[in-house]
């Protein structure tokens, strides 16, 4: 094994021993669902983050558990609760030549809180009072409160740094035009169709670690393609070159000598939450009958495919932030007749509720509202679109509804968005008197150790409430054509964003 | 010189469409799908609601001959309750549609003058949307549910039928026993339904029949993208939809109510067709041009 | 002669009046807060302000019928809006699917003369025997299999069993001719078989009704031979009436469309339309609907002013 580069590894991840030389060339053609939308992070809408993150690189990045880790921030400290002292990388520039540093970044960060320029990442910085320039490559950060989820925010979208020069010359320009520091450049794109980038050849990792090589590929274009099947269909004809799968195609192709396929877990947590505001689910013991009622094994073996892991709480089982104590609740469909009966409802139970209009959500609605027939509740299922949801979430007019939670990074902004009365998808819903009090204190920890005490103890308050039903956490399922090289599918489970952003793949011969 | 528009006397109408090959196996393809709906828990050996999520997608088997669905239950007795919501929501819209139509047809056509023009730009205005789109804003705007479908599927149909009987009206209010009927004083309103009407149906009982098919076609279209009947209620256009994702594994669950869907819209055209064939006078003559076997 | 062009035109205004009116009500009843809705599947906002500046910025706060007004206002001077979901201008979306779709259209037209001419021919000139009874039968099938399923059904057969035509995606011409034709073979078929269905019963039925005519007896008795007869008398009567079904059939076509544009994955009128209207997009959906009625009212305008010309018994109407 041997380690090339400047840079001693001082991570696990930092190690690049291929067994075959990467080959430069050719480019890489991937398909999504829907268009990418607005290539600015802080407008909406955003439909599509691997192509965010192929452009614009962030202050921090994450490991494997989630743990925020350094990127274009190189180092920082806390010298007292409300200020932080960041060091940045020396020597990295824009792709439009604008060098980034302290004076960058001040400027994207109040770019961002400017009311006028409309960015709705904006919310997630409110605890930020004022950015000071200490010197070219140090920033202080002066916070109004503690700020325990910073260095998470600084992970994710507010923490992407855009060109200045882009920004101060025609912040429209960058919805459709992004100039960032990222291995790829936006190329050109045909609205609905497809979009193109190109390779960056100052990308400054590569050079930093002795592969100027990188990016390996000489773009990226990215397809417009709804139908899974159609999608499926090209990737199995050469026209693409990799994809997620859905679920049901994992087993079709698993086997398929022309492809490689692997499973990923994901930080995605698959449930339904309570309306906590009103009978029947302020009454615990209904909610616990629900959770007995339904047989988390036999969902994910007959709707997912077997592609999920059983949760027991809220954050994965890779997370940081996950109480290993806790375990998934049992599937016992007696216990849940009896607390029904215990509750009241021996003679059967109507509730409301909606998930959203995609194929899976639906069937796994479906097996679950079947599950709930057994036990003698009828549960009125709605499928129906985002706007309506939002409607009905707002106006608390559900009483078992969808309850997923996408992408979830610094454990406090899903905590606070759900479980908060003050949450985004609150509204009032819930209010557990023992979790609050530790979702404020998460909020305020700075202390990595003390903070992931401080989650534990959430997870704990929440798993004693039956607060929401957690069905599993997602695995997905990607594929390759089998000329793609250079990926490593354990270093990949193991260390997540931080190892996919540090090894780009290649052709086997440079070409699809 | 006009023919004379056919009365429709059910007994010879009926002789003459069984004797066509086309409209009596549409009439045979009919009544067969609706005896399946009606008594469609006695011939359905399994419960199309009871779900088995550890025998998903299985192919034909003794206790299942066509295999089950995605959530393990038997997907022939999904098909055979999957017709009932096609056939409903296709008999329903088209009783709804053509109550409308006919109302507004026989009213434009009857009266005349400024309310003919008024009633008859209004039908242009709807007729000028594609029927598919305006059912998706219809239906995603006043909610899911198979009945909302049908609203929408009607809110838009009745154009097609008020357009056909204003034709009608207008040759058949010009025939001598209506002025007779008007001389010896009969009132408006018995005219406009005791002779105008009856007379006036040969054509739009043609529409009703293809209308069907159409109105079955759209709801298993929209069924597709999601809206129409709730779950866990079997429809073919949703079983279509989710059949799809797994055509490779199990392909019966979509080629089966795909092909349903296809029997259906084919019996009510053939019907329609031969409806069409019967009822119109001038087709029935003999052609020396062509050649007859 | 020009009295009835200018009836036709008056009419073809206040239909678009009621056109423009029955759009505002639809896309008004659709309910919910595309905003928020787009807002919140992205960011968990607990930020009031937010919402409502980038709600003002799209207008949703004023009252109904200044909206109605601004929105009739801002169509007539060409700003059809910005999409929720893209932020592209309506406008823009338009003008670079609609080619794609007239090109689908273009094609399935081509299939459906090919396909459907023959077929309401022959079963005319056969008519009753077992050809035409064979012949109807497949056109009813036509019109009746959905046309989702019969693409799907292409798909796994000629992409991935045969392997010999591109699964889906569209190319522009500009980009590689071959590609993009071979992108739309499947797609203008499939349409296109629908489409020939219902030219073939046409045809067949138009071809009949003129066979049936006096003149043609007339030429029949003189000792002209059959064919003759067909191709030189009934040839140019039956082709009127189709002319008609080809153009009128674009109304119909635009609405079918949707599901195989979705399917072959072609960024087309049909699927932005649909797309819209699941993501509550209203600008988009306002437009859309707009649009492809006025498409259709030019097109009957057309054809009656057409119709006006060539026959006079017409302009009595």
């Amino acid at each position: 094994m041997t380690v090339f580069g400047q840079v001693q590894p001082s991570h696990p991840w930092e190690v690049w021993d291929y067994k075959t030389k990467p080959v430069r060339g050719g480019y890489f053609r991937t398909a999504s669902n829907v268009d990418v939308g607005v290539l600015n992070p802080n407008h909406l809408p955003i439909t599509d983050y691997d192509l965010i993150s192929y452009v614009y690189e962030r202050l921090l990045n994450t490991d494997g558990s989630f743990k925020p880790v350094p990127w274009l921030a190189e180092s920082w400290t806390f010298p007292d609760q409300l200020t932080c002292i960041m060091k940045l990388k020396k020597g990295i520039r824009f792709s439009d030549g604008t060098p980034f540093n302290a004076e960058a970044v001040k400027f994207v960060e109040e770019w961002i809180m400017d009311p006028k320029n409309e960015c709705w990442s904006a919310a997630w910085l409110k605890p930020l009072k004022s950015i000071d320039v200490v010197d070219e490559y140090t920033i202080r950060w002066n916070f109004k409160e503690p700020w325990g989820a910073f260095l998470g925010i600084m992970a994710n979208l507010p923490g992407f740094m855009i060109s200045p020069k882009a920004l101060r010359e025609d912040p429209n320009k960058c919805d459709g035009y992004p100039v960032g520091t990222g291995p790829y450049l936006f190329e050109n794109r045909s609205p609905g169709n497809w979009i193109k980038l190109k390779r960056n050849p100052n990308w400054w990792f590569g050079k930093s670690v002795g592969h100027p090589d990188m990016p390996y590929f000489d773009g990226i274009l990215t397809n417009v393609i709804p139908d899974p099947s159609v999608k499926l269909a090209n990737l199995r004809v050469g026209k693409i070159d990799s994809m997620t799968l859905e679920k049901p195609q994992y087993e079709m192709v698993k086997n398929d000598p022309n492809l490689k396929v692997f499973l990923t877990p994901l930080n995605y947590l698959r449930g339904y939450r309570f309306n906590h505001s009103r009978l029947p689910f302020s009454d615990i013991r209904v909610r616990q009958a629900v959770a007995y009622a339904i047989n988390r094994r036999a969902l994910i073996a007959g709707v997912e495919f077997g592609l999920g892991r059983i949760a027991s709480c809220v954050y994965p089982e890779d997370h940081w932030a996950h109480n290993p104590s806790l375990p998934p609740w049992p599937y016992n469909p007696q216990k849940a007749r009896e607390l029904l009966k215990e509750a009241g409802y021996a003679g059967g139970l109507n509730i409301v509720g909606h998930v959203y209009n995609n194929p899976q959500s639906r069937t796994r609605a479906e097996a679950v509202k079947g599950m709930l027939a057994e036990v003698g509740i009828n549960w009125k299922m709605d499928v129906l679109d985002a706007v309506t949801i939002e409607d009905r979430v707002k106006n608390l007019r559900y009483d078992l509804a969808t309850g997923d939670f996408p992408r979830i990074d610094d454990p406090e902004l899903m905590a606070t968005a759900i479980f908060h009365p003050s949450g985004g998808r609150n509204w009032g819903r819930s209010k557990n008197e023992a979790a609050i009090p530790l979702i404020e204190k998460g909020c305020q920890e700075i202390d990595m150790g003390k903070r992931q005490d401080i989650y534990f103890r959430l997870e704990k308050a929440l798993y004693d409430n039956c607060e929401d039903i957690w069905l599993f956490w997602e695995m997905s399922p990607i594929a390759f054509s089998k000329n793609i090289m250079g990926y490593n599918h354990d270093m990949e489970v193991k260390h997540k964003r931080v190892w996919t952003h540090t090894h780009p793949l290649w052709f086997k011969e440079g070409r699809p | 010189m006009r023919p004379l528009i056919p009365k429709v006397r059910s007994g010879s109408l009926i002789a003459t469409l069984l004797r066509q090959r086309l409209p009596f196996i549409g009439i045979l393809i009919i009544c067969m799908l609706t005896l399946m709906a009606v008594i469609a828990p006695f011939i359905s050996s399994h419960n199309p609601y009871s779900q088995d999520l550890y025998r998903v997608l299985e192919k034909p088997s003794q206790t299942h001959w066509l295999g089950t669905d995605n959530l393990g239950r038997d997907l022939l007795a999904r098909v055979i309750y999957g017709s009932r919501i096609s056939l409903y929501a296709g008999l329903v819209s088209m009783a709804i549609s053509a109550v409308i139509g006919i109302l507004v047809g026989l009213i434009a056509g009857y009266c005349g003058g400024a309310v003919d023009n008024i009633l008859m730009r209004i039908t242009d205005a709807f007729m000028c949307f594609p029927y598919f789109i305006f059912v998706l804003a219809l239906a995603a705007a006043i909610g899911p549910g198979i009945n909302n479908v049908i609203i929408s599927l009607s809110l838009l149909g009745w154009t097609g039928f008020a357009r056909i009987i204003r034709g009608q009206v207008l040759l058949v209010r010009e025939m001598p026993y209506i002025e007779a009927a008007r001389a010896i004083g009969m009132p408006e309103y018995k005219i406009m339904f005791r002779h105008i009407l009856p007379n006036s149906l040969a054509p739009v009982i043609v529409a009703a029949s293809i209308f069907i098919g159409r109105a079955i076609l759209t709801e298993s279209g929209t069924a597709f993208l999601g809206l129409g009947a709730e779950p866990p209620t079997a429809s073919w256009g949703k079983e279509l939809r989710a059949g799809f994702t797994h055509l490779e594994r199990a392909p019966l669950f979509s080629v089966t109510p795909g092909f349903m869907i296809t029997l259906a819209v084919m019996a009510f055209n053939f019907l329609g067709d031969g409806l069409r064939d019967a009822l119109d006078p001038r087709l029935r003559r003999g052609n020396i041009a062509c050649e007859e076997k | 002669m020009h009295k009835y062009i200018a009836k036709r035109l008056l009419y073809s205004l206040i239909i678009l009046l009621l056109v423009i009116l029955i759009v505002f009500i639809v896309v008004r009843l659709i309910p919910g807060d595309p905003i928020r809705a787009t807002m919140q599947q992205n960011i968990d906002l607990t930020d009031q302000k937010i919402v409502e500046e980038v709600r003002s910025q799209y207008g949703l706060n004023k009252p109904i019928h200044i909206q109605f007004c601004d929105w009739l206002w801002d169509l007539l001077r060409g700003n059809w809006g910005r999409s929720l979901q893209t932020g592209d201008t309506v406008l823009s979306m338009f003008w670079q699917r609609f080619p794609i779709t007239l090109e689908l259209f273009a094609g399935a037209t081509f299939w459906a003369w090919i396909i459907g001419f023959p077929l309401g021919v022959l079963s005319a000139l056969k008519k009753n025997s077992f050809i035409d009874v064979s012949l109807t039968s497949i056109a009813l099938i036509g019109v009746s299999i959905p046309s989702f399923w019969e693409g799907i059904l292409f798909i796994y057969l000629f992409s991935v069993y045969f392997r010999i035509l591109p699964p889906s995606g569209f190319s522009h011409f500009f980009e590689d001719p071959w590609l993009h034709f071979e992108s739309l073979i499947m797609p203008t078929f499939v349409m296109g078989t629908h489409t020939a269905s219902l030219l073939g019963r046409y045809v067949r039925s138009s071809l009949l009704e003129v066979l049936n005519q006096d003149y043609i007896r007339t030429a029949v008795a003189k000792g002209l031979p059959r064919r003759v007869v067909i191709q030189k008398h009934a040839g140019r009567p039956t082709m009127v009436p189709v002319a008609t079904v080809i153009s009128l059939s674009w109304g119909h076509f635009l609405a079918g469309a949707f599901l195989v544009e979705y399917i072959f994955a072609i960024p087309g009128l049909g699927r932005m339309g649909v797309e819209a209207i699941f993501a509550r997009d209203f600008p988009v959906i306002q437009a859309t609907l707009m649009m492809v009625a006025v498409n259709v009212l030019l097109v009957n305008l057309a054809v009656d002013i057409f119709y006006g010309f060539l026959d006079p018994r017409i302009r009595l109407y």
